[in-house]
């Protein structure tokens, strides 16, 4: 059974994906309209963002092009009783790390300008630190005010940023 | 141009520039011996702390960083065998063999001579060439500034990991999203969906703090609970004779030609130098077979060649706006933060500033020899600690460096967006210093280009229409088609191994 690196699937989703963008922009960017580029005076402000979108869909359709080649050949060469690398415990504890990561980030984004910033601070520090593997609570707790403090110090009364 | 220089140096030199040099330089070093975290992080999370300061102070500040994350990426490739910088990787060839051999604090005496002899040498370098570029600079018209951006960008991508479709796409990429705003011209919205916000454009600080901050510290989560064991439990620090180095001025030289010479073209960066400088010193020696096995020559070229490189980067950041890596495109956005226009005029506009800061390179090397010689032990301590517990302060100070642009969510928001996209493209060996550097540079490219098209009569022969032109129309040709060959080649050699 003719089984896909894991890694490179991730990477043609990824291409296929700015393939869309581009496409998406060169639609989007001259609907209603007409653009050319042969002369000067018909540069207008569609031209150059219809430019950098071809560009991306060639170059992008070239590299899927080469992906998908390469993959079959390494396919075809593998020996029967190759088996693909499973992800092992760290794997996943990293994978989980880096998505309660972005999550805790997309949070702290969303709370900005609605909660104090000290607080907001002080419960990030903490959350991240125990995402992150640090399981002490009284030393994550004592870390994040601390922190929270010196941010507080330096960024709002030191510098005057209005937070 | 000899007063200027010394005005440069009246300004380096006042206290409060000092003071924010050193702090820059030590905090550097910091940077650079704590492997996971890198010069362009540092920078970028110290942007906030620059909006209350004056321009110059805190382009010193930056630009201590950046001379000394060179030497303290050096620490960890001695003392762990990993490098805290790409960049140090060739040091911990001869550094570590040295280490083993109970001489580590004579090797880091080694990386600490070599790295202040090359920036001194890259401070030469820039100050002498930096304003003859500047000059000739000045007469480029704007299909010369529009070709000029378009071959740094190819070199970016030609350059990096050696992957240029990748890097290409990258190029491809962040040159679109830097139409998303009005339109320079017609003031025609593009891409802006009927969103206020993105009338004003993708914020590049957004850009920057998303890329290098948050998806570098995405990527380097798997190395957080990953151990350190410390080569030797004692670090007393040696300086060697000067004369033992000045024995070895050659491992010197040839590190800084080449650490000036890398540096300036846009996107190798260090790491390509120092590599090189090994391989031309190794191919030289009357005794090839020593380098590895734990020779100075093995420290003082790398080490040379790392730090000489600030001084050949900053050469084309300050003459063109075309940053020679990615420390100094954050550094060109610190520059428009306060307000400055960097390309070809900056030398002319802001003379003081400009040569403050090629003294600045000077100052904070001699800052950089004086914190290795006498405090490194901190250092050497924070090197083996958890990044988890520094992972965090990361990603805080650099999202409050996008918020407090605009005291709006809206930088943040695409400073989250571009992270989860430096993320991924970090993951599938995409360069991101490709998308940073065509984000920064795509307005000025389009600007120059229309520009070009209306003022000629000519149309695009503009672009063919002077000699200079024609070499850099060819230079592109010339990089493109070589590595398309290159490439080629390698993978019919692929099919034949197959």
């Amino acid at each position: 059974m003719k089984i896909m690196k894991r890694k490179d699937f991730g990477e043609i989703m990824f291409s296929v994906f700015l393939l869309l963008l581009s496409v998406f922009a060169l639609i989007y960017i001259n609907s209603g309209k007409e653009t050319t580029i042969s002369g000067a005076q018909s540069f207008d402000f569609a031209t150059v963002p219809t430019i950098w979108a071809l560009v991306l869909g060639v170059l992008v359709i070239i590299h899927l092009v080469i992906t998908v080649t390469k993959n079959k050949q390494v396919e075809s060469c593998a020996s029967s009783q190759e088996t693909q690398k499973t992800p092992n415990e760290r794997d996943k504890v990293v994978r989980l790390r880096t998505l309660f990561t972005f999550l805790t980030l997309v949070a702290y984004v969303f709370l900005l300008g609605k909660i104090n910033f000290f607080i907001l601070s002080v419960g990030f520090l903490f959350t991240m630190f125990y995402v992150l593997g640090q399981r002490k609570i009284l030393v994550n707790t004592i870390v994040s005010l601390v922190g929270g403090v010196l941010l507080h110090l330096i960024l709002i009364v030191g510098l005057q940023l209005p937070l | 141009m000899f007063d200027l220089i010394l005005n440069g140096f009246a300004s380096a030199v006042q206290p409060i520039n000092l003071l924010f040099t050193f702090l820059g330089t030590a905090l550097g070093i910091l940077v650079g011996a704590i492997p996971g975290l890198s010069s362009p992080m540092a920078i970028v999370v110290l942007l906030p702390i620059t909006y209350a300061m004056d321009t110059l102070t805190a382009l010193l500040m930056l630009i201590g960083v950046y001379v000394g994350t060179k030497l303290g990426g050096s620490f960890p490739a001695i003392l762990l065998r990993t490098p805290g910088t790409p960049a140090a990787a060739c040091t911990a060839l001869d550094g570590y063999k040295m280490a083993e051999r109970g001489e580590a604090g004579l090797a880091l005496g080694y990386a600490t001579m070599g790295s202040t002899f090359g920036s001194i040498l890259g401070w030469l370098a820039c100050t002498v060439f930096a304003p003859l570029i500047a000059t000739v600079a000045l007469k480029a018209g704007s299909a010369d500034i529009a070709l000029i951006g378009i071959v740094g960008l190819v070199m970016v991508s030609i350059f990096s990991r050696g992957a240029m479709l990748k890097g290409l796409i990258g190029v491809a990429l962040g040159l679109l999203v830097s139409t998303v705003g009005v339109d320079p011209i017609s003031g025609t919205p593009r891409f802006t969906f009927g969103n206020f916000d993105l009338m004003s454009g993708i914020p590049f600080i957004s850009a920057l703090v998303g890329m290098f901050a948050i998806g570098v510290v995405l990527s380097d989560i798997k190395i957080i609970g990953t151990k350190s064991f410390l080569q030797t439990d004692k670090i007393d620090f040696k300086l060697p004779k000067l004369v033992e180095t000045l024995k070895r001025w050659q491992a010197v030289v040839i590190g800084a030609v080449y650490g000036v010479l890398v540096g300036a073209i846009p996107g190798v960066g260090a790491e390509g130098s120092t590599w090189l400088a090994y391989a031309t010193m190794k191919k030289k020696s009357k005794n090839p077979e020593e380098y590895g096995t734990g020779i100075p020559e093995g420290i003082l070229t790398p080490e040379s060649s790392n730090n000489a490189v600030t001084g050949g980067a900053l050469i084309p950041m300050l003459t063109l706006g075309i940053p020679g890596d990615g420390s100094t495109a954050i550094m060109l956005g610190a520059l428009m933060l306060h307000g400055l226009n960097p390309g070809v005029t900056l030398f002319k506009e802001s003379p003081t500033l400009v040569y403050g800061m090629i003294a600045g390179l000077l100052t904070s090397a001699v800052f950089m020899f004086i914190i290795a010689w006498k405090m490194i032990k901190p250092f050497v301590y924070m090197l083996q600690r958890d990044r988890s517990w520094i992972f965090p302060f990361v990603i805080l100070f650099s999202t409050i460096g996008a918020f407090s642009s605009t005291n709006t969510t809206y930088p943040v928001v695409v400073a989250v967006v571009f992270g989860l996209l430096g993320y991924v493209m970090e993951k599938y060996k995409f360069p991101i210093v490709t998308v940073v550097l065509a984000v920064i540079l795509g307005p000025i490219i389009e600007e120059n280009l229309r520009l070009a098209l209306v003022l000629s009569e000519n149309g695009w022969w503009t672009f063919v229409s002077t000699w200079p032109r024609k070499i850099l129309i060819l230079i592109l040709l010339y990089l493109v088609f070589s590595e398309i060959y290159n490439s080629y080649k390698n993978y019919k050699q692929q099919q034949v191994v197959q």
